[in-house]
């Protein structure tokens, strides 16, 4: 398996003057699972969109093989995010997303052929539960070439 | 590819605001105008690219912000979305004018 490391470092992030997020370190290789923990509010979700890109704050320093990055998210195959909040369009079914998400066919076939998906294929994403819908959305981020995948609240709502 | 499937998915989204807030706009300026069809074209065009656009931006955001994710995963920022459905619309009028052009003058 090919080494990769994410390095998070000197992140700091306030709202007002509340400082939320202040020289936060963190850094993962892969094959390693890092947990966040925290209270709520405390900023888990923001480090999270910090790391991917798509929350701005002055300082920060994100590197993927020691190369920086100010917005992973725009270059291929760096980070992949699921969010806390549904991020599926409603108005196509889970095959469509399937195969507009996914171009290589084996990908596509590791979803369609998924026990607990492959009832649910020719429905929109809003016709299923909280539960299945999370299951879908982590097995389709789970296809992407992604070298980290940041999950916030992976498991909220799905059966065990 | 997928990166131009998933322009595509967002600019139909994007449409189905802009289209047919631009009609309405364009239908309820015939009184205003003398030159009928012409005029509700280019009243319909105006209003596609500029305040009916930004507006179906806003709504965009309004009712679907957490989808926004669903083309960040696949590198796709923002304000890259916005200029390929502000693109789009300028083709559909460039097209629009064609076919006008074409009607006209056979």
């Amino acid at each position: 398996m090919v080494r990769h490391i994410l390095e998070v470092d000197s992140v700091l992030y306030a709202i007002g003057e509340r400082r939320l997020l202040s020289d936060v370190y963190l850094k993962c290789e892969t094959g390693e699972i890092v947990g966040l923990l925290g209270r709520n509010g405390c900023g888990k979700t923001t480090l999270l969109k910090i790391i991917f890109g798509t929350k701005h704050t002055d300082n920060k320093h994100i590197a993927i093989d020691g190369a920086v990055y100010q917005k992973p998210y725009r270059h291929a195959n760096l980070l992949a995010y699921l969010p806390q909040r549904d991020f599926l369009p409603k108005n196509l079914t889970l095959s469509a997303i399937s195969r507009l998400y996914l171009p290589q066919k084996d990908k596509q076939a590791k979803i369609e052929s998924d026990s607990r998906i492959r009832q649910h294929l020719s429905k929109r994403a809003d016709e299923l539960s909280k539960g299945e819908l999370r299951y879908f959305e982590l097995l389709l981020l789970l296809q992407l070439d992604v070298k980290f995948l940041l999950l916030d609240e992976p498991f909220s709502g799905v059966e065990p | 590819m997928t990166k131009l499937k998933l322009l595509s998915h967002y600019y139909r989204s994007i449409l189905s605001f802009n289209l047919p807030f631009s009609l309405l706009v364009a239908t309820l300026s015939i009184p205003l105008r003398e030159n009928g069809a012409i005029g509700l074209m280019n009243t319909f065009s105006l209003f596609l690219t500029t305040g009916d656009f930004l507006v179906a931006l806003y709504l965009y955001e309004q009712r679907y912000s957490g989808q926004y994710y669903f083309y960040h995963n696949q590198g796709l920022g923002r304000v890259q979305l916005a200029v390929a459905a502000l693109v789009a619309n300028l083709l559909l009028v460039v097209l629009l004018y064609l076919l006008r052009a074409i009607l006209l003058h056979g």
